[in-house]
């Protein structure tokens, strides 16, 4: 019988040694006799996920033990693919990890207020237009949008700020009226859902069109749409929310040349190779080039895919682990994603349910938008793959999330069999 | 609310298990096909990663090889441009010749495996180590050639008749394949095409080396006899029009043999007229004339003239090696060996041996038989005339003292500027070690520029071939 | 590092990847199949020791596994008294003990004289006072 200890060792002891292994073996066929000062740095932030958990754990943490020894693999593994893309760039990411853990500490303990939290719900909305808007107006052109806010020291993504704000008002909107909407609504409340659906529906595509973020306006549409589902159990909002998207991405895509190359590509990547196709050409063949078991750490050549420590490190990781590795993958996202939906389907109020379930919800959509972009199942995305692409602004979001995860699962979560 | 969370979940669950065929799909179903697919970038980085083998003359002598050198991989000629014509190049961007092309399979390693053996191999990860390719060249023969020639435009092949092993191949202009990126704009627009192999690709008219073949045929035919007497005034009318012979030199009354001997233009025409263009013709391409050549380096078939051309009174220009008739200077040694082998064809081959890494010899060349297209007695009539044409004839400038050297020269002449020289021969003329075809550009008659350069390589070739 | 090396190091980091899922999933097999993950808490009492008001001195709330303790009429230890948010507190089972949460209250919850700022474990005597009410953990095990 396995014994559930509420800090695993086998599972963080797997983790780690996975990590450190995965170091070594960049090092020694890549950067032999360099300083291995970056991989002690990165163990040591990786350390700092089990030291984390003991923490929570002697102050009393009951809730998903699964979620931090997940994250770990995960930030473990994008940071070993990182040491062999760009070693400078693992040891800003591993800063950047550390500070999602501390982001983790914040949200588990705000989650702790649930009560409080569930009445801000304007002030979220509020906020994440503000941030939106912010980069309409100051925001640094990079890579064809304005997405970025140069902070000087760094530079930061408001956009994942916004997804924090997106869940947590809808969750409180939702939950507000949950009881009212599940019955056959009057008109009034009917509008009140319909205002901020159609609000988040026309800022996506505002998104897609001034921004040129597909990605973000894919997921804000699926935000949006899976918590209105779960909220409200009105399909014909989903679907009617859908449609309305749909159709406004075909304007976009007759409209907007920028949005037309990349469904072009998506269709037919091979047959401008050299050109407009090149990065996702170069994904296909490094995946391709990986075969069951992948080349191995540091014996594949990622770095020929444009953009591949930030867009596409799920083909290099296909490349080198092979697709052992990539399945691994997507089973740890999947992991991840049930271990969310079960705090949610465990959770005693609409509040922490709704939260617990996007929360689970932007992180899945999230893994799914960039994984489908790298095999070509949809077009492809700027999305960063959750705690594994290089990213501190969604790195830190994404923990935020979790930590916000972890602490409904903690104060929320009612045993089986004893809802109230 | 559950319920709504658990389709929720469970629609977010198919969507990853898409995820995961596809991924399958891109990985192991199309997978290996895409990965050989030759847009890949990955193979030929996969293969600059393999350690090539090296070209090696027949001493051993590395005539290309792979050096790594601060983790960059360098291949290079140590020869410079003596063998940049055979040897060749290979450069990722430039393209590939000569013999690092023809080769490039052997020197990379790839050979045939078992699906056990790949599988253990890659498994292990473990790539061949390319495989090392012995030569027949010899460097002192091809230097005397290189050197025979230097200043002026041409080639020199060297055989060994008895086996067809290559001995020197040079071509004039050469270039250094260590500078090829560098000069490459420059090599490219020359007008003298240094990148060009002459030896195996450069097409001249023979002129009067052909005579050979025109008179292998005539006896192989009994159109005529060696000691048949012929006048010669000078010239021959042929449809209408003059045909002078060389320096409007007359020969008077001679016999075929010592109209090959004095290259006597006229004599030729008239056997040629009674040999008969069909006949001629045929004789030509069993020879080997119009075809390329089977040999490992691709190389130039030349050009026969249509039946048409040569009918009736067309066989005139053929008869003494004019005319639209191309050949290169392989060809021609190739044709020179059958006299030399008493009228058997001569099979060439350029590599000796392929060893791998640790020297242990994984392919030795075995030389396959020819097939007889004259008589004995009529190649040993062509061998002594040839003998007579070196020790008396034109041929005088590539005597050698204390051995019979049997040759012919030629003056071809080509439009558009001075004749080009020729010289084939073989020695020594009993017991050949060596066949040498000589051809000089635009620079004379055969007798007086070829012939020369035919005696210094026949000379350093019989020293260094026992 | 060899080619041999290499390769079983490949292998190897497969392997402890897969290691890894699989133990995740044994986990949550686990997790499944018993009713809450935790080992049964043994049964425990809250004897009211000094009552504020709405409760009786002596009167005994019998716990078993989770209760919230409130002003609320809903939670499961009902303390109707002006000093008690209406979820202040609740008792959880972790790792087979009973710990004392507070959920927010504006009083606090004092676990032998101190408030408590996270969850703490019980032990059989503790003090828990929850607004004007005393009360007394009792878990004779």
């Amino acid at each position: 019988m396995v014994r559930t200890r509420l800090v695993d060792p086998v599972l963080y002891g797997a983790s780690l040694a996975l990590s450190l292994g995965g170091f070594l073996m960049v090092h020694a066929v890549r950067h032999p006799g360099d300083s291995l000062g970056p991989v002690g740095y990165g163990l040591l932030v990786l350390l700092g996920f089990p030291a984390l958990h003991l923490v929570l754990v002697r102050r009393g943490f009951g809730g998903d033990g699964l979620l931090l020894p997940v994250t770990q693999t995960l930030v473990g593994l994008g940071l070993v693919e990182l040491y062999r893309l760009q070693p400078a760039g693992m040891v800003r990411q591993a800063t950047w990890a550390l500070l999602g853990l501390g982001g983790v500490w914040v949200a588990y303990s705000a989650a702790h207020a649930v009560d409080r939290l569930s009445r801000y719900r304007y002030l979220y909305a509020l906020g994440a237009l503000v941030l939106l808007g912010s980069t309409l107006v100051f925001g640094v052109e990079r890579g064809g949008s304005r997405q970025w806010l140069d902070l000087g020291f760094a530079s930061f993504q408001p956009s994942e700020v916004v997804k924090v704000c997106l869940v947590l008002f809808l969750a409180s909107y939702l939950a507000e009226h949950h009881r009212l909407l599940v019955l056959r609504p009057p008109q009034e409340v009917e509008r009140r859902i319909l205002l901020p659906v159609a609000a988040v529906l026309g800022t996506s595509l505002l998104l897609l069109a001034v921004q040129r973020d597909l990605g973000g306006a894919l997921l804000y549409l699926s935000i949006v749409l899976g918590m209105v589902y779960v909220g409200t159990g009105r399909v014909e909002y989903v679907v009617a929310g859908a449609l309305a998207f749909a159709a406004g991405a075909g304007v976009c895509a007759a409209l907007f040349p920028h949005v037309r190359v990349r469904l072009e590509v998506w269709v037919d990547p091979w047959r401008d190779l050299a050109g407009s196709g090149y990065q996702v050409g170069q994904a296909l063949f490094a995946l391709a080039s990986g075969g069951l078991a992948g080349t191995g750490l540091g014996l594949g050549d990622p770095e020929l895919i444009p953009a591949v420590h930030t867009d596409l490190i799920f083909a290099a990781i296909g490349e080198e682990l092979g697709y052992a590795g990539a399945l691994a993958v997507i089973l740890l996202y999947m992991i991840l994603v049930v271990r969310g939906f079960r705090v949610a389907l465990r959770a005693r109020r609409a509040f922490s349910q709704l939260v617990a379930a996007g929360v689970s919800l932007v992180l899945g959509v999230q893994a799914l938008l960039i994984l489908g972009g790298s095999v070509r199942l949809i077009p492809l995305t700027g999305i960063p793959m959750p705690f594994v692409s290089y990213g501190g602004s969604a790195m830190v979001s994404n923990f935020v999330l979790l930590g916000l995860l972890m602490g409904v699962s903690h104060h929320e979560e009612v045993p089986r069999g004893r809802r109230t | 609310m559950t319920g709504r969370i658990r389709r929720l979940a469970g629609f977010l669950l198919a969507l990853f298990i898409l995820q995961a065929l596809g991924a399958a799909y891109w990985q192991v179903w199309v997978g290996p096909r895409l990965a050989q697919d030759p847009r890949n970038p990955r193979l030929l980085l996969a293969e600059e990663r393999v350690e090539r083998g090296a070209l090696l003359d027949r001493d051993l002598l590395p005539l290309a090889r792979t050096r790594v050198e601060a983790r960059r991989v360098v291949r290079e000629y140590p020869t410079g441009s003596l063998f940049a014509h055979l040897v060749g190049y290979r450069h990722p961007r430039l393209g590939k010749a000569g013999l690092e092309a023809a080769l490039d399979g052997i020197l990379l390693g790839a050979t045939e495996r078992t699906p056990w053996e790949e599988w253990r191999d890659r498994a292990l990860g473990r790539r061949p180590r390319g495989f090392n390719v012995v030569l027949t060249v010899d460097h002192e023969i091809q230097r005397s050639a290189a050197r025979a020639l230097s200043g002026r435009m041409g080639a020199v092949v060297v055989l060994d008749p008895r086996d067809g092993a290559l001995l020197a191949m040079a071509s004039a202009p050469s270039f250094d394949p260590n500078q090829l990126e560098r000069n490459w704009a420059v090599l490219r627009k020359d007008p003298t095409s240094p990148l060009m192999n002459r030896a195996t690709h450069g097409l001249y008219p023979p002129g009067s080396t052909f005579k050979v073949v025109t008179m292998a045929a005539a006896l192989s035919r009994k159109a005529a006899e060696p000691d048949t007497r012929f006048f010669c005034p000078g010239f021959v009318v042929v449809r209408g029009r003059p045909i002078l012979d060389f320096g409007g030199q007359a020969h008077g009354s001679i016999t075929l043999r010592e109209a090959l001997v004095w290259s006597c233009n006229v004599v030729f025409i008239h056997v040629g007229r009674r040999v008969g263009g069909a006949s001629l013709r045929e004789f030509a391409a069993a020879f080997g004339l119009g075809t390329s050549p089977e040999f490992e380096l691709p190389s130039e078939g030349g050009h026969l003239p249509d039946p048409e051309e040569v009918a009736g009174e067309g066989v005139a220009q053929l008869s003494f090696g004019q005319g639209s008739l191309l050949v290169t200077p392989l060809q021609m040694a190739l044709l020179t060996a059958v006299v030399a082998r008493g009228g058997v064809r001569l099979r060439p081959y350029v590599v000796a041996q392929v060893r791998a890494g640790d020297g242990q010899v994984v392919e030795r060349y075995r030389p396959k038989p020819g097939e007889r297209i004259l008589a004995e007695e009529v190649a040993g009539v062509l061998r002594d005339t040839m003998v007579e044409a070196v020790a008396r004839g034109t041929g005088r400038a590539a005597a050698l003292p204390g051995v019979a050297v049997a040759g012919k020269t030629g003056t071809a002449t080509a439009p558009g500027g001075a004749p080009h020289a020729w010289f084939v021969g073989f020695a020594p003329a009993h017991r050949p070690r060596v066949v040498v075809a000589v051809v000089v550009e635009r620079a004379g008659t055969g007798g007086q520029v070829a012939a020369p350069v035919a005696r210094e390589v026949l000379q350093r070739a019989l020293e260094r071939v026992r | 590092m060899s080619d041999l090396g290499l390769l079983l190091l490949r292998y190897l980091l497969l392997a402890l990847l897969f290691l890894f899922l699989y133990r995740a999933v044994r986990v949550m097999q686990e997790e499944l199949r018993s009713s809450s993950g935790e080992p049964p808490a043994p049964p425990a009492t809250l004897v009211v020791e000094e009552a504020g008001g709405g409760v009786q001195p002596g009167q005994v709330f019998v716990i078993a596994g989770e209760a919230v303790i409130g002003r609320s009429p809903e939670v499961q230890v009902v303390l109707p008294d002006a000093f008690t948010s209406h979820q202040h507190a609740r008792l959880v089972v972790r790792g087979g003990r009973y710990w004392i949460e507070d959920l927010g209250s504006r009083n606090g919850t004092y676990l032998n004289g101190q408030r408590i700022e996270a969850p703490a474990p019980l032990t059989d005597g503790d003090r828990v006072r929850i607004g004007s009410t005393t009360l007394r953990f009792r878990s004779p095990a």
